[in-house]
């Protein structure tokens, strides 16, 4: 509690209006195969909000990781108040006065809103025992002081979406931060909430603390910042005074073009239907979708994080139940499950292949065959070992997948990125015969080379082998290169539909803000 | 990096690495070798086989605990079915003069009908698997204490075959739960490693989602797994009422504590943190080792507990680091 009065006092005898609150030059971050964060330079000054819009994997979150000390950049330099700060740990940013708001919320829900504002800050008496009346004083004090209506006596489990934001936030102002981060505060808020959440951002922003503001919505951007910036492919594009660009300029900055040379040339192709979905509705988050895809096709789903492309996925897979809607597999109506998808050979590649698509625990081998064990099987579900591992070989070696290991029986943690994605690839294209092909952001966190290899697997499905392909991905340059037709999502339904003759980066991301 | 360099690094690496492999045989051998320099007669055939059959019991337990583990799941209640069986097999040749083969077919399947109430709780109504299961174990204890009305059942006349599965030796020597351990053995290495059904266990304990995605159906291999640790349970108090030729309330749980000391000594064996079941047998045999040895040198009465209690936290404590914190099996909630 000290150390938290110390800090504070010093945040407020160096913040003047000349020196920024946040200075970072030539910020850079690299993971493997992928430069997270190339050379960012990006100022904030006091009482400044600042907004940074960007797609997904723009770099925004890598960002905010950085300056808040989850991560150590590989080269450039952080300034807090004109001090030169390098952030080992979250605890040290925490003490240079820099809070972050997380979208996924950090309270416990069988405490009041008080006692969480306080959580890890309480005052104590007798050596230990909370002081409950100090403690409902301080939060008092700070709620009177930002000027905001809310009940601080009642357990945050009975509280709305926009209490509970407001709680957490109060409690990132409890030891009044220098700079204050929102990651799309707005995504689970109504409009009305979202009106409240402003009125306190502006009171805070009175108060003389900075605002970083991460967000997609355009509309909330333009409301609230005083600045902009544009993140792209992990590069800034731009900073400008909000009023100096409008919406229209804003996307153009955040859309990338002169990319689709690396794509293979694409074929429309003009067959009957392989997929086709009539209104479907899970009775929860998704509604009214309305797709089909042809055979020998490759349609894109293009959305923004939680626009509901994966759940679609998961609900042709039986994942997900099905509430209202008919799903058609080559004419014929079909309700989902994982079982008959198999048997209709309509294959998924889910999102985050560590999560969803490998077993750590067993081999190559069996990760690249376990889809096959029905006919590796001898007498008394024995598997046959040589059978077994001459057709792991075979999928590994195939032209398509060129895998690159060093022992078929070999752990696949050792595995590059791009290899552990042809895992799941490979698990489903060596099948004799696919019907319908679903890639749930396949080249998320592979590397270049990889990821060109990946679109070669998805036109050659589609052309040679006559599969459909749906193709999610919040790549939009990818989408435009390789996609012969894109549905683009929003709020859980289809927003859009373009031909490739209509495709231009601009007009989808109309559709998915 | 310069080549030599990285010549001797992997060098270290392998030696490093085969200890941590081999680490609990090695320790297995040497503990074998200290009690045999103290005492020539510890490494005598008939004392090896009767350290081998020290360990066929716990051992056969804790196979089925470690295909329940493989799956993701634990089993808490093995010992107490072990004490089910074991007391009801007694009570139905003993009270209903019942033939031993159908006595033993009937309280094996009592064993497992436990378990598939095991399963239908854990994998179909979604309870913590650790939890239900020590709620099944209290049960059962208190079930065999109704059979047995406390005390020790004792009957004049049993059938002839009723040693056959614990006191009995083949060849003069060989003593059968030796016997049934290796064809215990023998079947699950053909399980567990070498059939659809092992792989779809492995598959299902190292990631279910995945296992959804690949069109496994989690929860039957689930119920399966925790099916397999019932019938394996069941063997095992089957033999320990054979072995004793009395039922005894709690006969099967001084069983517990070593079946899961077998099966985590087994998890540093071989796959880096990973229960398997040449582990689990090799952990087996080095509780054995252990507790005949210190017979044999008669260590204090009170320091097989303190020793047995300190092997599981030791050998847990390996596999946490290995596995970073996350102990196979192990999910309370």
């Amino acid at each position: 509690m000290s150390e938290s009065e110390f800090t504070q006092e010093t945040f407020q005898s160096e913040q003047d209006n000349s020196t920024p609150v946040l200075e970072v030059s030539g910020l850079t971050k690299r993971f493997p195969g992928v430069t997270a964060l190339d050379n960012v330079d990006l100022t904030v000054y006091p009482g400044e909000v600042h907004a940074i819009v960007g797609e997904n994997g723009a770099g925004k979150s890598t960002f905010c990781n950085i300056v808040t000390g989850i991560m150590t950049p590989d080269e450039g330099e952080i300034h807090i108040s004109g001090k030169l700060q390098q952030f080992t740990h979250p605890a040290q940013a925490l003490q240079a006065g820099i809070r972050m708001v997380y979208q996924e919320r950090n309270l416990i829900h069988f405490l009041t809103g008080a006692q969480n504002i306080c959580l890890g800050e309480e005052p104590v008496k007798w050596g230990g025992i909370v002081n409950e009346k100090i403690l409902y004083r301080n939060a008092e004090k700070l709620r009177k002081r930002i000027g905001i209506d809310i009940p601080l006596e009642i357990r945050v489990s009975e509280m709305s979406a926009a209490q509970r934001q407001m709680i957490e936030i109060l409690r990132a102002l409890l030891y009044k931060p220098a700079l204050l981060i929102l990651d799309e505060p707005t995504s689970s808020l109504t409009e009305s909430d979202v009106e409240i959440l402003f009125k306190t951002l502006r009171q805070i922003k009175e108060e003389g603390i900075s605002i970083i503001f991460i967000s997609h919505k355009m509309e909330e951007v333009f409301s609230i910042s005083d600045v902009i910036s544009i993140f792209r492919n992990g590069k800034k594009i731009i900073t400008k005074k909000n009023g100096e660009m409008d919406r229209e300029e804003c996307i153009r900055y955040m859309v990338n073009r002169n990319i689709e040379s690396l794509f293979p040339d694409v074929h429309p192709s003009d067959t009957e239907n392989v997929l086709e979905l009539e209104s479907i509705s899970d009775g929860i988050f998704l509604h009214d979708i309305n797709l089909s895809l042809r055979k020998g096709e490759v349609v894109g789903l293009y959305g923004l994080v939680g626009s509901g492309r994966t759940e679609l996925a998961e609900l042709l897979y039986g994942l997900r139940p099905i509430k209202e809607g008919k799903v058609y597999l080559n004419q014929e109506e079909i309700i989902p499950s994982t079982k008959k998808m198999l048997d209709k050979k309509v294959f998924l590649v889910p999102e985050d292949r560590r999560e969803k698509g490998l077993f750590f625990n067993l081999n190559l081998r069996t990760n690249l065959t376990i889809s096959f064990f029905d006919r590796l099987v001898s007498y008394l579900g024995i598997i046959k070992k040589k059978e077994t591992i001459g057709l792991a070989k075979k999928i590994a070696d195939s032209d398509q997948l060129k895998l690159k290991y060093s022992n078929i029986n070999q752990n696949i943690d050792e595995l590059s990125g791009g290899n552990k994605q042809k895992i799941v690839i490979g698990r489903w294209i060596s099948h004799e015969e696919v019907n319908v092909l679903i890639m749930d952001e396949p080249t998320q966190g592979i590397d270049v080379g990889a990821k060109y290899e990946v679109y070669t697997i998805i036109r050659h499905h589609a052309e040679k082998r006559k599969a459909g392909v749906l193709f999610i991905s919040s790549e939009l340059p990818e989408l435009i290169g390789v996609c012969d037709r894109i549905y683009v999502f929003k709020d859980g339904t289809v927003a859009g539909e373009l031909s490739r003759e209509e495709f231009d980066g601009e007009k989808i991301l109309h559709f998915a803000l | 990096m310069h080549a030599s360099e990285g010549v001797t690094k992997e060098n270290r690496m392998d030696f490093r690495t085969y200890i941590r492999k081999y680490g609990v045989l090695i320790a297995l051998l040497v503990m074998f070798g200290i009690f045999s320099a103290i005492e020539p007669a510890y490494y005598s055939l008939e004392n090896i086989l009767i350290i081998v059959r020290q360990a066929s019991i716990v051992g056969i337990l804790a196979i089925g605990l470690t295909t329940v583990i493989i799956a993701g799941e634990f089993d808490m209640s093995f010992a107490a079915i072990a004490s089910m069986t074991g007391v009801m097999s007694v009570f139905l040749m003993g009270h209903f003069h019942m033939p031993a083969i159908p006595a033993w077919l009937i309280s094996w399947a009592i064993g497992i009908g436990i378990a598939a109430i095991n399963g239908i709780i854990i994998v179909y109504l979604g309870v913590p698997s650790i939890i239900e299961t020590i709620g099944m174990m209290t049960i059962l204890a208190g079930l065999t204490k109704f059979v047995t009305k406390g005390a020790t059942l004792y009957y004049a006349t049993f059938p002839d075959l009723f040693p056959i599965l614990g006191r009995a030796f083949v060849f003069k020597i060989v003593p059968t739960p030796v016997i049934v351990f290796l064809l215990v053995i023998l079947v699950f290495v053909i399980i567990l490693e070498h059939t659809k059904k092992g792989r779809y266990l492995h598959a299902v304990g190292g990631n279910p989602t995945a296992s959804i995605h690949v069109g496994i159906e989690v929860r039957r291999v689930k119920f399966l797994a925790l099916i397999i640790s019932g019938a394996t349970a069941g063997l095992g108090g089957i033999m320990i009422g054979s072995l004793l030729g009395s039922g005894v309330p709690g006969m099967g749980e001084g069983n517990l504590i070593p079946g899961i000391s077998a099966m985590f000594l087994g998890a540093v064996f071989l796959r880096d943190g990973m229960p398997n079941i040449w582990g689990t047998i090799v952990g087996a045999l080095l509780l054995a080792v252990l507790e005949n040895g210190f017979i044999m040198v008669n260590m204090p009465f009170f320091m097989k507990e303190i020793v047995l209690g300190s092997v599981l936290i030791i050998s847990v404590t390996i596999v946490a680091v290995l596995k970073k914190g996350e102990i196979p099996g192990v999910k309370l909630l």
